[in-house]
Formats: structure tokens, sequence, C-alpha cells
């Protein structure tokens, strides 16, 4: 694959968390890449300038910009690295919950990334997700903080906000998302893919995820 | 020093108890050849849920069909509808045990029919109750309209002439009937069928279950069709005879439709044809010459094959393709038996009634089911939650897994890893 289709793909995915898959085409389309020499990354701050100006996203152009270098990043992540938590958290046991849930949704949303290539739409997922949270047995604030956080547009970097116990909301949202999963790619492929998470997870460096399957 | 004509009497009654005790128990064994062709079908994870309906059913069952169904189904039946006598059967004279014992396999086997179609999805404690409806109730009553009156009267369906030697329609079709209820009331596995609507595949875990399974349910056929002439009689023979020539050219069938859809010749399509031919031939293999039985055998295992992605196609997740099987086969086999009946082929009349016989167990099999599912979803729900589907029914219904040392990474370990 060329650089040129190597920028699409990954503008493509990075824009999908924010606009519908028309307009998410649109935007990829204004990328224009620069002479021969210079990488796709170059000119970077201009377009995301240019495509929050087209797509009303004034003021998340930092935002757009880290999603696309990690768009560009993720491309060539190997499927363990999915189930890594994200950085960005309090201390302490309830904030431990929190990373394994959010550990296992990520991993959970690459896996249909990777499974579904380019006809992955990340907006799409989302939708599917909050679906099957508001069905899923979480007490009203758990629900709420999910509903939030999965409308987040950088929902997967962000934290998740709230109590994530095991055997409780914690599992439970794990469930909605196997349910998503489920439906997106079939109950054969989220087994197989919640199994290998959870693998991963307790195979991991970080501590904090070692104990995933109790949330399972 | 009894006469010899006494003799001969009490030993001929020993002999017919003796068979219809032994086909009793080949009968019964049926109900492993199921556990097994379902466990194979399923996933890992719900193995063991499956195993525990199938064994459940007859122990359920058993119980209920003793206490209401028998009495239903045998009992004094004057108007024609219901029987009404012989309930919780007790201090009656000992060769009337047998039959008691004979039928109450057959209405296990009824209800056994569902649990493969819903499997992997549905609660066993609302399982439970509906296949307890099925052996006290639903079965019973059918039973009552096609054979009753053992005990004084005769059913409605008998008057008339319908065959129905050893239940096509009674014990399959009803059982099928049931199973279609059940299976629109508790609808298709998490992600059976893509956003699109488009049928996902879920293999079984274990195909040389399912092949087991199988063989299991042909041997137990023998006990199932020659059992029902009630007395070791000369014409055991031809029974037994139709009943393997079915069973075979139901996989032929099948085969055959298989080859001319162009489609690979599926092992699981196979057997399943295989059991459809058994199905077509139970209603008048005791009528049929063996040609006839090929030919009811053949088509019954060609209709499971069409039959089972018409199902899909309306979005119905059968798992084992048991309606497919008992329902496609049961009809076609309760219409045979009139139309290949030997010495009055292809009477009209005789179609006619076998047709409506065939209505009537849709009618009343698939109503009154539905309205017991209605009934018990209001109770007791049937479909399992969706953790308890990710977890697998093994673990969340049963607190056992199947195969414990392959499934440390699959499963949800329970309150020790807490």
């Amino acid at each position: 694959m060329g650089d040129h289709a190597v920028a699409n793909e990954a503008l493509l995915r990075a824009l999908g968390a924010y606009l519908e898959p028309l307009q998410a085409r649109q935007a990829a389309e204004l990328w224009q890449p620069l002479g021969a020499g210079q990488s796709t990354l170059s000119g970077l701050s201009r377009y995301c300038r240019q495509v929050a100006q087209q797509f009303n996203l004034e003021g998340r152009e930092a935002e757009i910009h880290l999603h696309i270098i990690r768009s560009l990043q993720g491309r060539h992540t190997a499927p363990g690295a999915a189930a890594e938590a994200p950085t960005v958290h309090a201390s302490g046991p309830a904030a431990d919950d929190a990373r394994v849930v959010q550990a296992i949704l990520r991993a959970m949303e690459g896996h249909v990334g990777q499974s579904l290539g380019s006809a992955f739409v990340a907006v799409r997922w989302r939708q599917s997700l909050a679906r099957q949270v508001g069905r899923a047995r979480l007490s009203p604030l758990a629900r709420r903080h999910a509903g939030d956080w999965l409308a987040h547009p950088a929902h997967s970097t962000a934290p998740l906000p709230g109590l994530w116990p095991a055997r409780g909301d914690g599992t439970h949202l794990i469930n909605a998302a196997y349910v998503a999963l489920a439906e997106w790619l079939g109950p054969v492929q989220a087994d197989a893919c919640l199994s290998r998470i959870v693998r991963e997870c307790e195979m991991g460096r970080d501590a904090a995820l070692h104990r995933a399957r109790s949330y399972l | 020093m009894l006469e010899p004509v006494v003799l001969n009497e009490g030993l001929s009654g020993a002999v017919d108890m003796l068979w219809l005790v032994v086909a009793g128990a080949l009968v019964f064994f049926m109900q492993a050849g199921f556990a097994f062709l379902e466990a194979g079908m399923t996933r890992a994870k719900n193995t063991v849920n499956v195993i525990m309906k199938n064994y459940c059913d007859m122990c359920f069952g058993a119980v209920a069909f003793w206490m209401l169904g028998y009495g239903l189904m045998f009992g004094a039946n004057h108007t024609g509808w219901l029987g009404t006598s012989a309930f919780a059967l007790h201090g009656v004279p000992e060769s009337q045990y047998g039959h008691l014992f004979f039928q109450m396999m057959f209405a296990a086997t009824s209800a056994t029919i569902v649990s493969g179609a819903i499997a992997e999805r549905t609660r066993f404690s609302a399982y439970i109750i509906g296949s307890v409806g099925i052996t006290a109730v639903i079965y019973p009553v059918f039973g009552a309209w096609a054979w009753g009156g053992l005990q004084g009267g005769q059913g409605w369906l008998r008057q008339m002439g319908f065959i129905d030697f050893a239940g096509s329609t009674v014990v399959h079709a009803i059982g099928g009937w049931a199973a279609l209820a059940a299976l629109l009331s508790v609808g298709p596995r998490l992600g059976r069928f893509g956003p699109d609507g488009q049928p996902r595949q879920i293999l079984g875990h274990n195909l040389t279950l399912v092949a087991m399974g199988a063989f299991i349910l042909w041997i137990g056929w023998f006990g199932f069709n020659a059992g029902s002439t009630l007395s070791a009689s000369v014409s055991l023979g031809k029974i037994a005879l139709n009943t393997h020539l079915g069973g075979a050219a139901g996989a032929i069938g099948a085969m055959g439709a298989m080859a001319f859809t162009r489609r690979k010749l599926l092992m699981t399509s196979t057997l399943n044809g295989s059991i459809a031919g058994l199905v077509s031939v139970t209603a008048g293999c005791h009528v049929m010459e063996p040609a006839f039985a090929v030919l009811a055998g053949l088509v019954g295992g060609a209709l499971s094959v069409g039959v089972a992605p018409l199902l899909e196609r309306l979005g119905i997740d059968d798992v084992v393709g048991a309606v497919s099987v008992h329902v496609a086969g049961g009809v076609w086999g309760t219409l045979a038996a009139g139309l290949f009946r030997s010495g009055d082929l292809f009477n009209l009349n005789q179609l006619g009634v076998q047709a409506l016989g065939s209505l009537v167990a849709f009618v009343w099999g698939f109503g009154a089911s539905m309205l017991m599912y209605w009934v018990i979803n209001r109770v007791v729900p049937l479909r399992a939650s969706t953790l308890h589907e990710q977890r697998g029914l093994d673990f969340s219904e049963h607190h056992e897994v199947g195969y414990p040392e392959f499934q440390h990474d699959a499963v949800h370990r329970g309150k020790r890893h807490g």
C-alpha cells in the first residue's frame, strides 16, 4: 500500500470518530500529500485546521491531530498491543477498575477495526456500543457515565469516569460491548476476541490488568 | 399342572411384556442419542446445559406423564377428546404398567425435540417448565385424539381412520411444532444473524459426538417403531426393516439434495437426513412395503435439507435442525402412511384424513406451545441474559464446565478469581 493510501485509511479511521462516514470520506479527500521526500505527517496541522473549519469542529484541531497520528501509528501496531491501559488516570482501586474495563473496551474496538479494515466506522461502533449500554443492566449513574464517555469524541483516550467493579457495573459494561461485538463480528469471533484480550491482559506488563478475567 | 393353553398364554404374555420393556429401554436410550447429537452441535461452553436438559426431560417428564399425561392420553376416552382415568397409575394389574413404562419414553422423546432447537440461549428453569407442559398436557392431548382409548372409548382422529403407527405426528411433529413455538418465543442466539439479516455459521464443537448421537438414535428407533406393536409378533421384522430402510434412504435423500443444489456433502445434514428418514417411516412402517419405506425416507431426508435454509431465511435459529427434521419428516411421513398403505395405495380419502391430522397437530401443537411459552415468559424469562450467553450456560446455569482442562482461557472462572 502506498503512502497516500496509508494516510487515507488512517484519516478515515481517525475522522470516523468525529464525522459520519460520508463526511469523513469528504474530509479525507481534502488531504493533499506534499512533494516527494516529505512524509505524510507534513502539513497535518494545516489540514486539521481546514477540516475543523469545514466540518464545524473548531477548537478540536489538536485532538484531531493527535487522533490522526495515533491512527497512523496504530496501523502498524500488533494485536497484542491493543490491550493497553490508557495512560491518563487517577490512582486507587476504583481507578484500576475503570482502567481494566476501559482497556478491554479499547482492545475490542481495536479488534473490530482490524477485522473490518476500511469498512470499520468508529462512529457506528460507538453508536452500537451506546445502544447496548442503554439496554445493559447498569446502575443509572454508571449508564450515564458510560453514555457520556462514549459520546466524547476522544473516548478511547479520555479516562472512563465512575465506578466499574468486577461482577457489577464493570462486568455488565464489558458484556454490553460483547453483545455489540457479537453483532458486528458474530458470536464465534466475539468469543475468540474476548478470550484473546483477557489472555493479553493477563500476560501483559501492566499488573492492574492481570485481573481482567474477573470482569467476565 | 397347568393346561398347555394356559401355559402358552402366560408365556406369550410374558414375552410380549419382555419385548415392551426392552423396546421401552431402547427408546430411553434415544435420550442419550439426542443428548450427544445436540451437545456436539453446540459450542463447548454449553455442553453441560444441553446434557442436563435432555437428562431432566426424562426425569421431570416421567413423573409428569405418570401423574397426568398418561391419564389424559390413554385413560377412558368416551368423548374422543380426553382420557379421564388412569392418572398416577397405581394398584392396577401388573400387565398395565408395561404400557405406561413404554409410553413414558415416547412422551419424553417428544419434549426433548425442543431442547436442541433452542440450545445455547434458554434459561434452564423456563425450559424445564416447558418440557413438563409438553409431557403432561400438549403431547398427551393430541395423543388422546390419535391414539387414545386404551381403557375405553376412542380418540376422534382415530375414529376417522387416522394412521400414525409409532408417532410421526403424535411424537415428532408435535415436538417439532413445540420447538418452532419455542424458537419464535426465545429468538436467535446473539449475533447469529448479522445486521443485514445474513445468517452466520456457529459451528458445533464436536462432530464425533453428533455422529455417535445419530447412531444411538437409529438403534433406539428399532425400539420406537417395532415396540409400538406392543407385543412380540411376527410383524416386528417388517417394521424393523422398514425403519432401517427409511433411515438409510433419508441419508441418501439428504445427500442427493445437497448434490443437486451443488453443496458440499455435510455430515451434519446427512445425519439429520437419516433422522428425518426415520421420522418419515414412523407413521406407516407397519403398513408399507419396503420399496415405499425407501421412497418415504428419501423424500423425508431431502425435505430436511430443503427446509433448514428456509428457516434461516426467516431468521429462525434452530441449532440442531429440529424443525426441519421432525416437522418436515413428521408431516411428510404422516401423508406417506396414507399414500403408501399396502393394498390400498394412493387412497385420496385416507390422504385427506392424514392431512387433517397433520393440520390439527399444527394448530394444537404450535398454538398451545405458543400460549404456554408466552405464559412461562411472563413468569420466568425464557431467554438467558446476555451475560450468561457470553459466559456460556454451563457455568452460569450449572457452575460446571464440560471440558475444564481446555476451557481455562475461554470461560469465566468463578469467584475464586474475584
